[in-house]
């Protein structure tokens, strides 16, 4: 038992910084919070390490607008310095939306994020893809093989999608969606999209689609909660 | 159109600059675009500190806006060229061939195809006499400007020497000419005046029927017939970066790196950094602890490295390690030597900062007897080792790894076996332990050698390279004696040093093998992955140039060297002395033990004067 106390943030990973994966975005935010001063705690044991956990890896590629990470820190510090102190030292494309504190017992993001909104722009507009979308709403079961590094399953993605909406006002099609994200249950949007795109006899090239994962979630009681809710009671 | 192909190669993140520390400026406001390129892939150039220190010190000009271009990855490369996107800045993502530099820092000759090919993305014309008034100015610096002449057609002026010393100067000259309206030619002129530059237009090479040289000499009035290199006397005074650029992804060295001195007492005979380098001049600790605080407070890095030639030689080495390790315990920054000389004392330092990681230790014996031990002055013994590994084994480290050079001046099959019994002495020492107290801990050496490249300006300037079969004999013949099974020898392929000995001793006539190299695909040769070296040898053959002469051919004292126009401040006589001193088989002592009259003393500061 530590006397932490845990701190919850919730960042965007936008612009130039889509381009470094989640191992390099890691290690920058243990460099950021070293630079920030932050009284960041460390792990025990042989090699310590700072006490920072993310909810859910971003791929590379994709955009982030309400990213989690849980930090704890060796002292109480206000929410709003935190993100002060974070943000004065952070170059463009990543910055820290909110800080709050959590309570010690609270689960952490990694456990707790249970579903994802995105938003997905393709790469032109498709005029009858609602279609393709309401028969896959309709459907009870969809099973995809997925290839492992040892084996291939079987999984069922219909289970894993709440909604998938379409947005044909623009120049090209947006699909907006609720999907499963973190151990529970995980469907990678290029999955996804790589199962309606074949439904309509389409090539899909993830290089020609933007990907934005707006919110991150968790389930309580059936309901879901945003990560990073706007009020918390302590 | 960039993100659809950045998102199709390898490390995007090399491509899009916005690190830590990056230095943000208007361009439109830059009196002077100046692009600072490394010719080699991102992770390698991001980790030299060279680049670090240039760049904010060219930053720290109101008018001067410095940008980073490293070697795009072969998959970049292909992509650019597919959508006509010329090499761009890191910063600013413009376009280079609209700067008023480009600037090439040249760290090894094995980068020199990288130059070519970052020129042609550019869209910049390859040689110099191609470039007209609209192309950026082409200049380069570093190590290997010492011997320029290989890219004297190519690059338009060389820096020689430190560059804190003359930058300035140069700028403001250019800023003036550009504001009066004035040519590149008439720049070039101005230029001349500027110590340390070198500005290879201005002088003409005649060759005898041998290929030797006849003669070298200046074409215009106001060119100096000799270039002698500047350097900081005050490392002090000198500028230091308070900052790193700290990158986005992995890099070889993720850490501050803080220069303690430069130069090297030692002389090795082989080292050419340890003669282009000296005087050695170092920085005071009370600078140094300074600098450390600013350093990892600006950049967030777990480690600090004391880089220098040889750190265990700064006088204040002592207090300056047991200072920086008590400071920064609780800060989990942990703290490397690298090129430490094993003794006791270091031991006991290494134990201190690498707590828990008894990684191995690194010997640089070079050659495997005493006798060519003192050929290449190399003052290491034999028993030093020995008692190095005794301590080492006693303090728990189990991992040794030795370096070797193979095809030095005078080696014989004796030598050769010498590296072989010096090698099993190890091992043995290692037994010499009690069997209770080695605790079933497994013993390993590593032995590599490294094949002999002799460079200019070292006392070995004027001796043959063996040849690429000569190499392999020797390493073959190593490798079968090598039989101790916990001896893993390991060595290079000496395609490659055979081509760093024609280029590190080249002419302005070996430009055209570098050019056709290029042609024929010769990228990244020192990749393994990459190399090509049936390219190179089709590049002697269409040029008409032979490898051999450049590469396997000893020089006498009076033939002019093509650097001979270049000084370092150490004088020919100094070099032919110890050459002769080395087929003497005699040491000459260390710079603070005795001075040996290099010519050094010249620029007034450094060991000459402590």
């Amino acid at each position: 038992m530590n006397n932490n106390i845990k701190y919850r943030l919730e960042f965007t990973k936008t612009d130039k910084m889509i381009y470094i994966g989640h191992l390099d975005l890691l290690k920058f935010f243990q460099r950021i919070i070293k630079r920030a001063k932050l009284p960041i705690g460390y792990s025990w044991g042989y090699n310590p390490h700072q006490l920072i956990t993310f909810a859910l890896p971003l791929p590379l590629g994709m955009s982030g607008l309400g990213e989690i990470a849980d930090i704890q820190l060796t002292r109480r510090v206000e929410c709003d310095e935190i993100k002060n102190m974070l943000n004065s030292v952070l170059p463009s494309g990543i910055s820290i939306l909110k800080a709050s504190e959590m309570d010690f017992h609270d689960t952490g993001c990694a456990a707790a994020v249970a579903w994802a909104d995105y938003s997905i722009s393709l790469n032109k507009k498709f005029d009858d893809i609602r279609s393709t979308v309401d028969s896959i709403m309709e459907k009870e079961e969809i099973n995809i093989e997925k290839v492992g590094k040892k084996k291939t399953r079987t999984v069922d993605i219909r289970s894993l999608i709440r909604y998938i909406s379409v947005d044909n006002g623009g120049d090209v099609t947006v699909l907006n969606c609720n999907i499963a994200a973190g151990s529970q249950g995980n469907l990678k949007p290029d999955v996804l999209l790589k199962y309606i795109y074949s439904s309509m006899d389409e090539e899909f090239d993830i290089t020609k689609t933007d990907i934005v994962r707006k919110t991150l979630y968790t389930q309580e009681k059936g309901v879901l909660v945003p990560l990073c809710q706007e009020e918390r009671s302590i | 159109m960039l993100k659809e192909i950045l998102l199709q190669v390898e490390k995007p993140a090399r491509y899009i600059g916005n690190e830590i520390n990056m230095v943000i400026k208007k361009a439109e406001d830059a009196d002077i675009r100046f692009a600072f390129c490394f010719p080699d892939v991102y992770e390698v150039g991001m980790s030299h500190l060279g680049l670090q220190i240039l760049y904010y010190f060219l930053n720290r000009r109101e008018d001067t806006y410095c940008e980073r271009v490293f070697a795009p990855w072969f998959d970049m490369e292909e992509k650019m060229r597919e959508n006509n996107i010329p090499l761009f800045a890191l910063e600013t993502g413009d376009a280079i061939n609209k700067f008023d530099f480009v600037g090439f820092t040249l760290q090894y000759e094995m980068s020199y195809t990288n130059i070519i090919n970052m020129l042609d993305l550019a869209g910049i014309p390859i040689w110099s006499k191609d470039r007209g008034e609209r192309d950026p100015i082409i200049i380069a610096g570093g190590p290997c400007a010492y011997n320029p002449e290989p890219l004297a057609d190519i690059i338009d002026m060389f820096y020689i020497g430190e560059g804190e010393v003359s930058y300035d100067e140069l700028l403001d000259i250019y800023k003036e000419n550009k504001k009066n309206g004035g040519t590149k030619e008439d720049f070039y002129e101005k230029a001349l005046a500027v110590e340390g530059i070198y500005i290879p237009r201005f002088y003409d090479v005649e060759y005898n029927e041998d290929g030797t040289i006849r003669s070298f000499a200046p074409n215009n009035k106001k060119a100096p017939s000799v270039i002698k290199k500047v350097i900081v006397k005050n490392m002090d005074e000198a500028f230091y970066p308070d900052r790193q650029l700290v990158p986005l992804i992995e890099t070889v060295h993720d850490r501050v790196t803080l220069e303690v001195f430069r130069g090297c007492i030692r002389g090795c005979r082989f080292c050419q950094a340890g003669f282009v380098y000296r005087p050695v001049r170092e920085k005071s600790t009370d600078r140094l602890i300074k600098l450390a605080d600013s350093l990892i407070e600006n950049s967030g890095h777990e480690e600090i490295s004391l880089t220098s030639l040889s750190t265990g030689d700064y006088r204040g080495f002592k207090e300056l390690a047991e200072t920086l390790i008590e400071k920064y315990a609780d800060d989990k920054i942990s703290i490397s030597l690298p090129s430490l000389r094993i003794d006791a004392f270091s031991l006991d330092l290494m134990e201190k900062v690498q707590a828990v990681r008894k990684s191995g230790l690194t010997f640089a014996p070079e050659a495997g007897t005493q006798r060519l031990r003192d050929v290449i002055n190399k003052g290491i013994t034999e028993e030093e080792i020995l008692k190095g590994c005794k301590l080492a084994f006693d303090g728990g480290w189990t991992r040794v790894k030795l370096y070797f050079m193979v095809g030095l001046p005078t080696e014989t099959d004796e030598d050769l076996m010498g590296i072989v019994h010096l090698s099993n002495a190890i091992v043995e020492k290692f037994f010499e332990i009690p069997k209770e107290e080695r605790k079933g801990r497994p013993i390993s050496v590593t032995v590599s050698s490294a094949c002999f490249v002799p460079k200019p300006f070292t006392p070995f300037q004027w001796t043959a390279q063996s040849t690429v079969e000569e190499f392999d004999k020797k390493q073959k013949f190593v490798k079968h004696n090598m039989t101790r099974k916990q001896v893993k020898y390991n060595y290079h392929e000496p395609e490659l040093s055979s081509l760093e000995g024609v280029l590190a001793r080249g002419d302005r006539r070996t430009g055209r093998i570098i050019v056709r190299a290029w042609e024929l695909g010769a990228k990244f040769d020192s990749w393994n992955e990459l190399f090509k070296y049936d390219a190179w040898l089709q590049a002697f053959e269409d040029t008409g140039l032979s490898k051999e002469f450049y590469a396997n051919r000893e020089r006498s004292y009076d033939e002019i060297l093509p650097w001979d126009h270049i000084s370092i401040g150490v004088s020919k006589k100094f070099f032919i002395d110890e050459m002769e001193r080395a087929k003497a088989e005699q040491v000459t002592p260390n710079c603070r033990r005795q001075c040996a009259h290099c010519g050094a003393a010249s620029f007034g500061g450094g060991v000459c004067f402590e």
